[in-house]
């Protein structure tokens, strides 16, 4: 079984699965931190961002390298654990030839649809006036700042993908639900399991008749908004491919939910507001949920919530949640102070960039970063100096290390494979050992463009026996409890699915009188010859030889077993745990002796 | 024994004796035992049974039963020991057969034995009775020592444990009554003491855990009701047999060998520093498991007579685990350990330390003896306070992840303690108590350090950030009085007051209220110190401290109640503060505030904490303007109708204030120079004090206090009305009518009807009071409140007229029940 790791990062993972005959890819996340880079797309006109110098290129030539792991067109299906998992399906069900199926649950597709339309929205409602790619080659690249001249393979930034595109991704889905078991060609079955992270997310488990693969991608244990997570059948995994666990291990989201409600309650005191850059789905709605409560209680409920997004009033209802509180549309009553959420957190675009703008400069607004996936000392970097307040309160729900080690614990798979970045604590708190996966044996780690051989070997293979040819057995006892038969039959191969069918009758005889050559004759026309078990006790050979006549026999222990020496005879006997040779080049009698004196101590069936 | 009690009491055992009653209520033994107790306190046991020759007859009745009820039996035993704990009681028994048949000739292998309450009441029965040589005597005559030491391995706890006390009583008793003057050595003890020795030597060696326990109990006992030179007697024999059980792996019965030494400890005449008890003692300290010598090493510690040279041992034993966690830490800043040398075994302590639930048991055990030592300032004089406070203050690092241990045991621990709110709160608690050893700036600026981690961190429980809002009072108490230390308490409080305006606004209540303590805390020590207050005033800490008058959870808004008081105390105490400037906290604006959290909110601590701060104001003086008597007089008003009874307290506290500082003044006008001035002169000012007192309904709260229905509440306002009696009231001369609360009752209803009869003019001749005064009888008023308010319902008489009905009306009541 080989793996192809197309994504370092744990959270956005992309993995390709070779199994059996199938080519499984395990999500396409879209790493989006490369937006960093770019300025800020502003709906209404900022004469601050449009003044800011520009970069003027020197000209230069390169060539494009492109280096390609695997061929795309070759994967069969797509597995996607949740919404956050599949943001980059566009670029891979439109560009690379997939002729394949996705697999997803409804609520992921419904929830990533909306992710989607916002991302296409919030960027295409912005068009630029032109769009330069000359800067990505290598030589030009090394002249632009830091950090953009350290970014690596920039030939895969990406022009962000149209509504048609997703759309078309969208249509290659089909819909699943937990627990339904999908047969892949014969040979695979796959089935999603609810995973506890968000509405619709799932893990994903591999199987065959005798191996099991388990994919763990974003798992939650909290008691919020999704199905709780399902464990108990990730039990008895050879192999358990586990990604997707918090990127804040030290915060928890108990904790930080209090700092959110607690940072917002103290800004809207003093008379300012408060400003959430969010995705339109996910941890807002615990948030929300949260909200609601916290707000009537410290006696804000006057306070409006506006939750701004293209996408907002299908969220709502689609999540069902608190949607009277919640003003959606941006309207004229548009009151202050007040809490907004809206997109996007990376406040580059979206109708976060205007609400920077509007309220950055007064120390009374705050920014609350709730979402984790982008670092919010570069997401502020283009609009300082930053007179409002900024708080960072990451929000993150997924799997910490201590419920990891207690998981594995539980469902004990053979062999953890990981990201590498779970195998040793973070850059940031080396000392933190507790900040790592924990387990015996140590889990196998990957990195990004790494190929791997997932360490178990396919050791049994379902084979179906024909009734007829199963009558015909005459199984042995060759020790308590296990019977032994041989068998002679056709093995028959089709579509993953292998038969034993019992060998023709033997033709008669041809009429002519032509005799074939024995090395002619089909197998199945060979008589059988006896098979052998047992083990030779040396002693008692030894002594059968003394018996019959041979005085100087000599014994030797070799690592394999024993050497038996006729010195006069110029004989050896080599007795190892598989196999017995008799060496003894010049009496063929003398062999045959030996030799019937070996089987003697066989057992033959 | 009254008359109606003497004629019930035969009926009593009747009906207690007929097999026919079944007692459900088993209580009523206990009450009748309790009222016993009390008659043989008054009354000397022979005439108790002469008088009521029904009890005879109820022992007599009980022995002749085949199979009596064993609570019935186990009652009788232990009767019968409470009659013949005196000798004479004793010898009437004795001479109706009563003691020899309950105690002596019981037969011990029938059913009735079986049940563990008869066993346990015949040995109750002997240990009340055995006060006495004659009982002694019965005692070995009728060989029952044997079967008293046979029960020390009884299978009931409950059996074993009162047989343990049993043998150390009667080994104590027949040393005391027996014993020869001058003893040197056991074989000088008198024959049943000698037995019961040897048989607790026998067991403490026969190596079975349940056994050896048994026996260390037992001489636990012993030792704790022997003297000096019975202890002395004795200790080379026990020295021999505790050796004998620490050179044992693993020691056995340890958790009890650490009080047995320590009950050795406290006897004078083992204080000399060269005595053998100290090596043995030593030895321990060694042996005995961590767990178990470190609470030996804190009972050491606690003594007062403790050489020093077992003292440091014992401090070593101790900190043992803290050391082991600066030792393999890389954060120890040249303070790579706290003791030289390990003094238990590395290897156990290790082990200990290498699973969760053992480190932090022990860390804990050792953290919390610490801080007891602290609190009891019994820790040594000369101990490194600097290197124990680091390894406090790393132990809190290590369990929010902010201490480096990279070695292999360091990140053992570090897995073990980081979010471990056990550890968390117990090494909190540590530092607080370090707070009151001598400390340096380095020390100070440490520990303000990793308080401000856990005050900040959003992950702190908050019962963890409760801990360490009480360290963080203790230090800001114990730095502010040295004006090198109070910078950093000031940067302290500097860095602070985001923090706490955070916390102000949790959605958490108990955060939001061990702020609020906090904030109250902090500014009551520091409220002398203007440049600390004008720091939080800057912040607008108070401001939203203010807010919280009107939070959802009552406690919060109770502590809000509080905060607001001392705040405003403060700024009306020293107007030149900042805190003046605060709007909200004018007299006119949170007044009416307070006033209508005092009538309207629906909890109770809210309003009591009103109460309080009006209180407080009154005593600091700043309820003195003429308005504020409308304030007094609105408060009274208010809690009157208060159904909440300690609001009622609160209140009776700001009455008693006020009328003391009202008559304080009078008593100024009035003393020593105008003593002799004419009689009508020296009566104005206590009719002013009455006309001050009556503005405010002050007598009219008072005496309806005085006819509350809360016992509590009458009792108190019978306290400050008898106080102050003395000066209203000038003649002492007892007046004829000495009335009750109900007549008191009636005369209030009166007056009230009357006043408003006078179309609200409620100016009545202040005299009313005195004469009411004078009417009533307050000392006997004070008398029938002070008893338990169901005395009335416990009365022996009562007792028995319930047991009589309920066990002889039984039947009736069951037969209405169809």
């Amino acid at each position: 079984m080989i793996m192809y790791c197309l994504s370092g990062h744990p959270t956005l993972p992309c993995n390709i699965l070779k199994f059996k005959s199938s080519t499984i890819m395990l999500d396409c996340g879209l790493d989006m931190t490369s937006v960093l880079n770019f300025l800020p797309l502003p709906l209404v006109h900022s004469t601050r961002l449009a003044k800011l110098p520009g970069w003027v290129s020197k000209d230069g030539n390169s060539q494009l390298e492109k280096t390609q792991l695997i061929d795309l067109s070759t994967v069969d299906v797509i597995l996607i654990s949740n919404y956050h998992c599949m943001m980059a399906l566009p670029y891979i069900t439109e560009h690379t030839g997939f002729n394949g199926t996705v697999y997803a649950t409804e609520p992921t597709v419904q929830i990533g649809r909306l992710l989607m339309e916002e991302l296409v929205n919030f960027i295409e409602r912005v068009p630029k006036a032109q769009s330069a790619t000359k800067w990505k080659r290598k030589e030009d690249q090394r002249q632009l700042p830091a950090p953009l001249k350290d970014a690596v393979d920039i030939y895969t930034w990406k022009k962000c993908y149209t509504m048609q595109e997703v759309n078309s991704a969208l249509s290659k889905i089909q819909l699943v639900g937990y627990s339904q078991k999908i047969e892949l060609f014969g040979v695979v079955q796959v089935t999603p399991l609810s995973s506890g992270y968000a509405l619709g997310s799932s893990n994903w488990i591999i199987q065959s008749h005798y191996e099991k693969v388990s994919y763990v991608s974003g798992s939650s244990l909290l008691t919020t908004h999704p199905q709780p997570m399902d464990q108990a059948a990730l039990k008895n995994s050879d192999v358990m491919i586990l990604t997707g666990l918090t990127q804040i291990p030290t915060a928890n989201p108990d904790g930080m939910v209090g700092e959110f409600c607690s940072n917002l309650a103290m800004t809207i005191r003093n008379g300012g507001n408060v400003l959430v850059p969010c995705y339109p789905s996910g941890v807002i709605y615990d948030l929300l949920e949260c909200l609601y409560q916290y707000i009537d209680s410290a006696g804000l409920s006057n306070v409006p919530l506006y939750f701004i997004s293209p996408v907002a009033n299908s969220s709502l209802e689609f999540s069902q949640i608190f949607a009277e509180c919640i003003h959606g549309e941006f309207s004229n009553e548009f009151k202050q102070p007040c809490v907004v959420f809206t997109g996007h957190p990376t406040l580059r675009f979206g109708d976060v960039v205007h609400f920077m703008e509007l309220w950055g400069k007064s120390g009374l607004n705050t920014i609350i970063f709730t979402e984790p996936d982008f670092s919010y000392l570069d997401a502020l970097a283009p609009y300082q100096p930053l007179a409002m307040k900024c708080v960072y309160c990451p929000i993150d729900t997924r799997l910490n290390f201590i419920q990891v080690t207690k998981l594995l614990k539980e469902v004990q798979p053979l062999h953890v494979v990981c990201p590498e970045q779970y195998t040793q604590p973070p850059a940031s708190q080396s000392h933190r050992s507790d900040l790592m996966i924990d387990c015996q044996p140590p889990p196998m780690s990957y990195r990004r463009a790494e190929v791997l051989a997932l360490p178990f070997k396919r050791r049994y293979e379902k084979i179906e026996v024909m009734p007829e040819l199963a009558e015909s057995l005459v199984p042995m006892e060759i020790k308590p409890g296990v019977s032994l038969a041989t068998v002679s039959a056709i093995l028959y191969t089709k579509d993953n699915k292998h038969v034993l069918r019992p060998p023709p009758k033997a033709a008669p005889p041809p009429s002519g009188k032509k005799r074939k050559r024995a090395a002619e004759e089909s197998p199945e026309n060979q008589p059988f010859k006896a098979l052998l078990s047992g083990t030779i006790p040396v002693e008692q050979f030894v002594q059968t030889l003394e018996k019959h006549g041979f005085s100087d026999v000599k014994i030797e222990d070799t690592t394999k077993g024993h050497i038996v020496h006729l010195q006069e005879a110029d004989t050896l006997i080599q007795f190892e745990e598989d196999s017995t040779h008799i060496i003894c080049e010049h009496d063929e009698r003398l062999r045959v002796k030996l030799r019937d004196m070996v089987l003697k101590f066989l057992q033959k069936f | 024994m009254d008359a109606e009690c003497s004629q019930l009491l035969p009926l009593v055992c009747g009906v207690l004796v007929d097999s026919r009653q079944l007692v459900k209520d088993d209580s009523i033994y206990e009450k009748l035992l309790d009222w016993f107790k009390t008659l043989l306190n008054a009354a000397p046991p022979e005439m108790l049974l002469e008088e009521n020759q029904c009890l005879v007859g109820l022992f007599k009745q009980v022995l002749n039963m085949g199979d009596p009820d064993p609570n019935l039996l186990a009652f009788a035993m232990r009767l019968v020991g409470m009659f013949a704990a005196q000798e004479a009681g004793y010898k009437y028994l004795q001479g109706k057969d009563v003691v020899q048949n309950m105690f002596g000739e019981c037969n011990y292998n029938n059913d009735t034995w079986k049940d563990a309450s008869v066993r346990r009441s015949w040995i109750q029965g002997l240990l009340c009775m055995v006060q006495h040589k004659q009982a002694l005597v019965f005692l070995q005559q009728c060989g029952l020592i044997e079967v008293m030491l046979s029960l020390l391995n009884d299978s009931s706890l409950f059996v074993a444990s009162a047989g343990n006390d049993l043998a150390a009583h009667i080994f104590l008793m027949s040393a005391t009554l027996e014993g020869k003057a001058g003893s040197r050595c056991i074989s000088d003890l008198p024959d049943v003491a000698q037995t019961i020795f040897r048989y607790l030597e026998k067991i403490l060696t026969s190596g079975a855990p349940q056994s050896v326990t048994q026996s260390l109990k037992a001489l636990i006992t012993i030792f704790k009701g022997s003297v000096d030179t019975l202890a002395d007697v004795l200790w080379p024999r026990i020295s021999e047999l505790v050796k004998s059980l620490l050179n044992q792996k693993p020691v056995n019965g340890s958790p009890h060998l650490e009080g047995l030494l320590l009950t050795f400890a406290r006897f004078q005449t083992f204080c000399s520093a060269d005595h053998d008890l100290w090596i043995v003692v030593k030895q321990a300290l060694k042996e005995l498991s961590p767990l178990q010598a470190g609470s030996l090493a804190f009972g050491l510690l606690s003594l007062k007579q403790c050489p020093q040279d077992v003292r440091i041992q014992s401090l070593c034993v101790l900190l043992h685990p803290l050391d082991c966690i600066l030792r393999v830490s890389e954060d120890s800043f040249g303070q790579p350990s706290l003791l030289d040398e390990p003094v238990c075994d590395p290897i156990t302590v290790q082990n200990l330390m290498s699973t969760k639930t053992s480190c932090t048991g022990l860390l804990c055990q050792c953290l919390n003896h610490l801080t007891d030592l602290c609190d009891k300032g019994c820790l040594l004089e000369n101990i490194p306070d600097q290197s124990i406070l680091h390894s406090v203050v790393l132990v809190l690092k290590v369990c929010i992840g902010q201490s480096v241990c990279t070695s292999p045991a360091g990140s053992q621990f570090s897995r073990f303690l980081i979010g471990c709110l056990r550890v968390q709160r117990s090494a909190l608690d540590s530092i607080g108590a370090l707070s009151v050893r001598p400390l340096s700036q380095e020390d100070l600026e440490k520990t303000y350090k990793v308080l401000a981690a856990y005050l900040e961190n959003p992950e702190t429980d908050p019962t963890v950030l409760k801990k360490a809002f009480q360290a963080s009072v203790k230090w800001l108490q114990a730095s502010h009085t040295s004006a090198e230390h109070q910078e950093a308490s000031h940067s302290f409080l500097q860095g602070l007051c985001p923090v706490l305006m955070k916390r102000l606004c949790s959605p958490c209540w108990e955060v939001r209220d061990s702020t609020l303590e906090f904030i109250t805390h902090f500014l009551n020590i520091l409220k002398e110190h203007n440049e600390y207050l004008q720091v939080v005033s800057l912040s607008g800490l108070l401001q939203l401290a203010l807010n919280l008058l009107k939070d959802q959870e009552s406690y919060v808004r109770a502590s809000a109640v509080t905060c607001t008081g001392l705040i405003a105390s403060i700024a009306y105490t020293n107007p030149t503060t900042t805190f003046s400037s605060i709007e909200d906290l004018n007299k006119e604006a949170l007044v009416p505030a307070l006033i209508d959290i005092l009538c309207q909110d629906t909890e109770g601590f809210p309003r009591r904490a009103v109460v309080k701060v009006f209180t407080d104001w009154l005593q600091n003086g700043h309820l003195t303007e003429i308005h504020d008597t409308e304030l007094v007089s609105r408060v009274l008003e208010v809690t009157l109708s208060d159904l909440d009874w300690e609001v009622k307290m609160n209140a009776l506290e700001l009455a008693h204030g006020y009328i003391t500082q009202t008559l304080e003044v009078n008593n100024f006008q009035s003393c020593p120079y105008t003593a002799g001035l004419p009689m009508i002169k020296k009566m104005l000012p206590i009719e002013d004090t009455l006309r001050k007192c009556e503005q405010v309904g002050l007598f009219q709260f008072l005496l309806s206090c005085l006819c509350d229905c809360d016992r509590p509440v009458a009792l108190k306002a019978c306290e400050i009305l008898l106080s102050v009696k003395p000066r209203l009231c000038e003649e002492s001369t007892v007046a004829s009518e000495q009335h009750r609360r109900d007549w008191l009752e009636g005369r209030l209803r009166h007056l009230h009807i009357s006043a408003h009869a006078d179309n609200g003019n409620t100016e009545l001749d202040s005299k009313w009071v005195t004469e009411l005064l004078k009417k009533i009888d307050l000392d006997g008023i004070k008398c029938s409140l002070s008893k338990s308010s169901d005395y009335l319902q416990e009365t022996p008489l009562s007792l028995l007229q319930d047991i009589t009905a309920t066990l002889c009306g039984g039947e009736e009541q069951d037969a209405d029940c169809y």
